[in-house]
């Protein structure tokens, strides 16, 4: 049943790749003039500009151009960057792991803070803690992650220094150093989504707790602590299962900017350059990475939906 | 007395999820037959998921029918464009089940009652206030309650307001889905002696949709049952409440329960010695 | 409109926000003017000073006055938020709005760009815009207008599906209104209220956002004043001076967090905003009416397990308690069913839900008592009651498509009923009981169907399992509130031929609240006829309806259409149900009694043997066209 559901969303996946694959590539096409002559800039001459559209492949017809890249796509070769001329692919491969090292523990930390806050506060609904939980969540929406970052970094590593300044330290020299490193980028990029996953928990459980059902489960003795932990919560699950699916999404581009406050070696800071200096090739090839990304977390969120939902299994 | 509202061989096929996963439901109403007569009350009953709205949505040309014609005065009404169109729409109206969502919540009563008339052009601006007050009259509200929002409205007051919304561009037809249903027993006889009232007074006709064969018997001239999308018995109200003819017709109306309770207790002896 | 508003100053939090907001809005205006210095003169003699009285919030790393800065740092922040909401609005909504009206291939198309939006990040599409476009303010807004278009038209979508479901529209369409009036007056203005939230959200992501992007140096050119870009300047050198991040940052959080508690406020008006704010106080207890209670050696034998004496319910409403239930007195025996009938409003369900402990929050008991086989409920702390509830007494409700949580197959709820006052049941004797209680209410294979989910059962079946699941302790009394009204009549007489099957086999006392004297007839034994919170008369199903003694009750049987037909018009009952706030001094009923006299008006009226009127015998004399109305039935 679940291969079927598998097999239906992918179905739908097909012309969404497709879709965003041909706006990706578009995006040489949108720069306005040429893109050879903004790559010369003020050295542009009309014979300069063909040479080097030539040398780019860019004198060609589109469609052409559109069938090499997304051939090239197929076969895990995303082009080559318009400055130094390495290999997408490579850039993205050596910074990759840094890069999904502070995505999952942003998630990690978005979760579970966000997911037991909000129930906590469901549960004292008009309490301390609801109201406690309420105003933090509220600040933790409203701050700039960076500055949040930054703000840690100022207390915990420099002021405190429980934990190191120089946050990345790869995994294979030292684990130890490694997972403490992460520890602050983490609660950062995962502050705001906590936040915002909390808030929407709430409300879910709060809606879970007044549902008819719950009434009939207390006509007939059953304990508050068993409707909550058995019935509300599972219910609940499925509205906040979209949330964190978005989240986690959302955290993809939040972690590019924690990158900068940590100087992690990430891909972000490949991105923010390519994208200053208008290597379309990279940030092409980045968009398309991130965009498979987050296809895949909204496919396992969907996957997770229909376990938690029958009525959003196929029959 | 010829009819003025045939319903032909009707047919409605809805469509049911994405253009992937699009699987061709059952049709939900299958050659229903029947007319209207000028000044006539026309009963359907059937149980919920039977169909009966699906056919007065497509009267009202609200749903697409599959297959079949409904005639207005002789002429098809899918092929009403333009002038001709806007004219059915003054002919033949409609008041829902529902009287929660069946009135605009951001709009006063007033205005409600307004917009059809000017869309219709029943009446010059300097009389617009004057035709208001009229039609609630009509209904048995105070011409003040024009200023009001439908949640300042009891249930059956908004039915009333929707009753004289249809009023409002002096129709022939009026289509009743189900409009007593979600009122109080109190409430729902004061409605039901209105839609008499008015047509006595304006000599309307009714198609009128329940799922309550004692309310439909009282107000209907004729009936007609529906089960599973097909009509299975149509005929005077008396007759086929009286005389069923149909199985279906039977179950419905023993099943109905009347304050009487010798006789639900001589129903209910009898069902047992069936089911033996 | 002015009432919102109104509503939404009266609230603290919402005040001081919507102060907040319209403050920088002033300030952005008035920048020039506010400003002390000018906000790009450098002075390299000052630079990152801390707060003095030449420099209220210290100098940055050029020496430039950072309150003037700041101030005019506003204009930036509301032009961003202004500008770019307003744009995604303009783009957003129509788009919306027309998919989701009119589905079809238009809407498949939307659909498909939404997609494609869901697929790349917010800040991911800002970066590719910028690579295109370049760097600067201007371009970074663009982006996040596209961003949040994609968002108003996802949200504007579903709401126009939604409304478009409503039967207001189709009223519209049968009135021949045009599609464009359908849209721009009816369908738009309901959509307001949660576009106007997202609105005020997506001010304060924007200025987020431009914080974001000026950080990664993508965003304003450096020299001009915005928070963002104050705030990233300043990290740069906060290790030497430690103050310079605070005000801009101050500045972005404040003005982000007013404008979602702004937002938070209008969603809570709109929608009544009863939810967050419903008294928790509760009424206060009639201490000597409570404590004049009968005490358990007074009560009879078990033959009555439920035994209601003098209950009384009451709400906090705005001007002081207000009482649903006033002193109800109802006593039922084993096997017995007692119809509690009245229209709606009337206190059926909260008699129903007094006698479980359940009240919605906010109400309480301020009066009587209530014996559920023998033992007193009122007082009784969650977990004793927990003991009683599903094992003596248990309720079943109206709508049973929602009485069971979707999410959970039907053998883990029977099971969790079962296990509820049976906890050492091994998990196979658990299994046994589901089986046997599906038997019980006449699921065919009872077996296979305990893995499913209630979704997969009609509306008759899930009531059925909800009966199931009342039973499953062998409770001594069911309180059943309108366990058909939501049913077909077949499948309404099926559920109540098993339960007055159930009733004869098990000796359970049942409680059927209903509206329908139709249901009282056919399967109630006695009956107490309810209106506005009281019982106004009580009797033997037979002699209620062959000879109705309280005047209500002849009007309700009076306005039944029996099957006389024919053009003759229903008797009907003046007015209407009066709301709980505002009852006459006398007898209740008085503002639409055809027999009121000037007594009746005097002082309360009692109950007195089994009916609440003072001219009960001349009611019953004045005539009788409910009687000769039935007899033509049968
Ligand atoms: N818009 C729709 N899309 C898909 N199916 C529909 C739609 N409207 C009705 N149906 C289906 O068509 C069938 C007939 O529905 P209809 O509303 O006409 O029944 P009804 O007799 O009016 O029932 P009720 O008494 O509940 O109002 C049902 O099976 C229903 O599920
Ligand atoms: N949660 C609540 N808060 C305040 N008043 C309520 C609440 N629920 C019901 N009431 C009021 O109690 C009265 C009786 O309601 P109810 O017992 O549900 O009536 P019935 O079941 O007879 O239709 C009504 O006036 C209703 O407005
Ligand atoms: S007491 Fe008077 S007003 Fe009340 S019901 Fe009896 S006759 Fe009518
Ligand atoms: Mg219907
Ligand atoms: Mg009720």
């Amino acid at each position: 049943m679940l291969g079927r559901l598998v097999g239906l969303r992918l179905l739908g996946v097909v012309p969404q790749l497709a879709l965003v694959s041909a706006l990706v590539f578009a995006l040489t096409y949108l720069v306005p003039g040429s893109p050879a002559a903004v790559l010369l800039g003020s050295r542009a001459t009309p014979e300069g500009i063909a040479a080097l559209e030539a040398r780019l492949g860019l004198d060609r017809p589109v469609w052409v151009q559109f069938q090499d890249w997304v051939s090239g796509v197929a076969r895990g070769d995303l082009g080559t960057s318009w400055y130094g001329g390495r290999e997408v692919t490579d850039v993205i491969g050596q910074h990759l792991l840094p890069t999904v090292c502070l995505i999952v523990g942003g998630t990690i930390v978005a979760v579970t803070l966000g997911l037991s806050a909000g129930v906590l506060a469901a549960l004292r609904q008009g309490g301390i803690v609801d109201r406690v939980v309420g105003v933090i969540t509220a600040a933790g929406i409203a701050v700039p992650s960076f500055w949040l970052g930054l703000l840690l970094l100022s207390l915990f590593a420099v002021q405190l220094g429980w934990l190191p300044v120089l946050s990345w330290t790869p995994p294979d020299r030292d684990l130890g150093a490694w997972a403490r490193g992460l520890v602050l980028p983490s609660l950062a990029a995962g502050a705001a989504g906590a936040a915002i996953i909390a808030r929407h928990s709430r409300s879910a459980m709060l809606e879970a707790l007044e549902a008819p059902y719950v009434q009939t489960l207390r006509a007939i003795g059953t304990p508050r602590r068993t409707i909550v932990l058995r019935y509300a919560i599972k219910n609940a699950m499925t509205p906040i299962l979209t949330v964190v699916a978005f989240q986690v999404s959302t955290l993809i581009a939040a972690s590019f900017v924690i990158e900068q406050v940590f100087t992690m070696p990430g891909i972000g800071s490949e991105l923010i350059n390519a994208v200053a200096r208008k290597d379309i090739p990279v940030v092409q090839g980045i968009t398309l990475v991130v965009a498979l990304a987050v296809i895949v977390i909204y496919l396992v969120a969907d996957i997770g939906y229909a376990i938690v939902n029958p009525r959003a299994r196929p029959q | 007395m010829s009819a003025l509202l045939e319903v032909d061989d009707l047919w409605i096929r809805y469509r049911s999820g994405s253009f992937l996963t699009n699987r061709r439901k059952e049709p939900s109403v299958r050659g229903v037959c029947f007319d209207v007569a000028a000044g006539e009350t026309f009963g359907l009953v059937g149980e919920s998921g039977s169909g009966k709205s699906s056919v007065g949505k497509a009267i009202l040309r609200l749903v697409q029918p599959e297959r079949g014609v409904v005639r207005y005065d002789g002429q098809d009404v899918r092929s009403l464009r333009g002038r001709s169109l806007l004219e059915y729409r003054s002919q033949v109206q409609v008041v829902f089940q529902d009287p929660w969502s069946s009135l605009n919540p951001r709009a006063t009563v007033g205005r409600a009652l307004l917009e059809p008339l000017r869309r219709h052009r029943r009446v010059r601006r300097s009389a617009e206030g004057g035709r208001v007050a009229e039609l609630l009259e009509l209904v048995g509200l105070p011409p003040a309650h024009a200023d009001r929002l439908p949640a300042q409205l009891s249930g059956g007051q908004r039915q009333r307001v929707a009753i004289a919304r249809a009023l409002a561009v002096e129709p022939r037809l009026i289509v009743c889905d189900e409009p007593v249903s979600a009122l109080d027993v109190s409430t729902q006889s004061q409605i039901a002696n209105l839609l008499q009232d008015l047509q006595a007074e304006l000599g309307l006709a009714y198609l009128f949709i329940a799922h309550d064969l004692a309310v439909v018997h009282h107000l209907s001239h004729r009936i007609g049952v529906m089960s599973a999308g097909g009509l299975v018995e149509c005929g005077p109200a008396d007759e086929v409440y009286r005389r069923p003819q149909h199985a279906y017709t039977r179950r419905l109306l023993d099943a109905e329960p009347v304050p009487d309770p010798a006789v639900q207790r001589r129903r209910r002896e009898e069902r047992r010695l069936r089911a033996g | 409109m002015k009432r919102v508003v109104l509503q939404l100053l009266r609230r603290p939090a919402t005040a001081t926000a919507a102060g907040f907001v319209l403050a920088i809005g002033v300030i952005a205006v008035l920048a020039p003017a506010l400003a002390p210095y000018d906000p790009l003169t450098q002075d390299y003699a000052r630079t990152l000073e801390g707060p003095s009285a030449d420099h209220l919030l210290g100098t940055d790393y050029l020496g430039r006055d950072v309150l003037s800065r700041l101030v005019f740092g506003a204009r930036v922040a509301a032009q961003a938020s202004l500008q770019t909401v307003s744009i995604a609005l303009l783009i957003g909504v129509p788009l919306g709005l027309i998919a989701g009206y009119r589905s079809g291939w238009w809407d498949r198309v939307m659909m498909r760009l939404l997609d494609v939006a869901d697929a790349i990040p917010g800040l991911v599409l800002a970066f590719a815009v910028i690579a295109v476009l370049g760097t600067g303010l201007t371009n970074a807004m663009i982006a996040v207008s596209i961003i949040f278009s994609m968002n108003f038209m996802r949200l504007s979508r579903a709401l126009a599906l939604g409304e478009r479901e409503r039967l207001y529209v189709d009223a519209a369409r049968t009135s021949g209104l045009t599609q464009r009036n359908i849209l721009l007056r009816q369908i738009l203005p309901n959509m307001a209220a949660p576009l106007i939230v997202q609105s005020t959200i997506f001010m304060g992501t924007a200025l987020l956002i431009e914080a974001a992007l000026s950080f990664l140096g993508l965003g304003l050119e450096t020299g001009s004043a915005s928070w963002g870009g104050m705030l990233s300047g300043s990290t740069r050198w906060q290790f030497q001076q430690p103050f310079l991040p605070w005000p801009p940052g101050l500045a972005i959080t404040l003005t982000v967090l007013a404008f979602n508690v702004l937002g938070d406020g209008v969603r809570d008006v709109l929608a009544g905003g009863t939810r967050d704010r419903t008294p928790r106080r509760r009424p206060r207890v009639r201490a000597r009416r409570a404590a004049a209670q009968p005490s358990l050696a007074q009560l009879p034998d078990d033959d009555v397990p439920l035994d209601v004496r003098g209950l009384s319910v009451a709400f906090p409403g705005e001007d002081g308690d207000v009482e649903v239930v006033s002193e109800v007195s109802i006593r039922v025996r084993r096997g017995e069913a007692l119809g509690l009938v009245g229209e709606s409003g009337s206190g059926k369900t909260m008699t129903g839900r007094a006698v479980l402990g359940i009240l919605p929050a906010g109400g309480a008991v301020t009066a009587g008592s209530i014996h559920v086989d023998g033992a007193q409920i009122v007082g009784r702390d969650e977990a004793a009651l927990n003991d009683v509830r599903g094992s003596r007494v248990a309720m079943v409700f109206q709508d049973p498509m929602v009485a069971l949580s979707p999410v959970h197959t039907i053998g883990r709820q029977v099971g969790q009923a079962v296990r509820n006052h049976a906890p050492t049941l091994s998990r196979a004797d658990v299994r046994r009981r589901c089986v046997e209680l599906l038997e019980m209410v006449r699921i065919a294979d009872p077996e296979a169907r305990l893995g499913d989910y209630p979704h997969q059962f009609s509306g008759g079946m899930a009531q059925r399992i909800v009966i199931a699941l009342a039973l499953a302790s062998n409770p001594s009394v069911l309180i059943a509130d309108e366990p058909t009204t939501a049913l077909d009549v077949t499948t309404q007489q099926e559920i109540l031929d098993m339960l007055t099957d159930l009733k004869q086999r098990l000796g359970t006392a049942i409680v059927l609240i209903t509206h329908d004297l139709g249901v009282v007839a056919d399967a109630c034994d006695r009956a107490a006829v309810m209106y506005a919170g009281q019982v106004v008369e009580e009797a033997a199903v037979d002699d209620l309806f062959a000879a109705p003694r309280h005047p209500y009750t002849r009007a309700l049987l009076a306005a039944m259409p029996t099957g006389a037909g024919g053009d003759d018009r229903l008797p009907t009952i003046p007015g209407r149900v009066p709301p709980m706030t505002a009852l006459a001094p006398g007898c209740r009923f008085a503002p639409r009694c055809a027999v009121r006299t000037d007594a009746c008006d005097a002082a309360p009226v009692e109950l007195g043997a089994g009916v609440r009127c003072l001219h009960a015998g001349a009611a019953w004399q004045a005539g009788d066209a409910a009687h000769e109305r039935r007899s033509q039935v049968q």
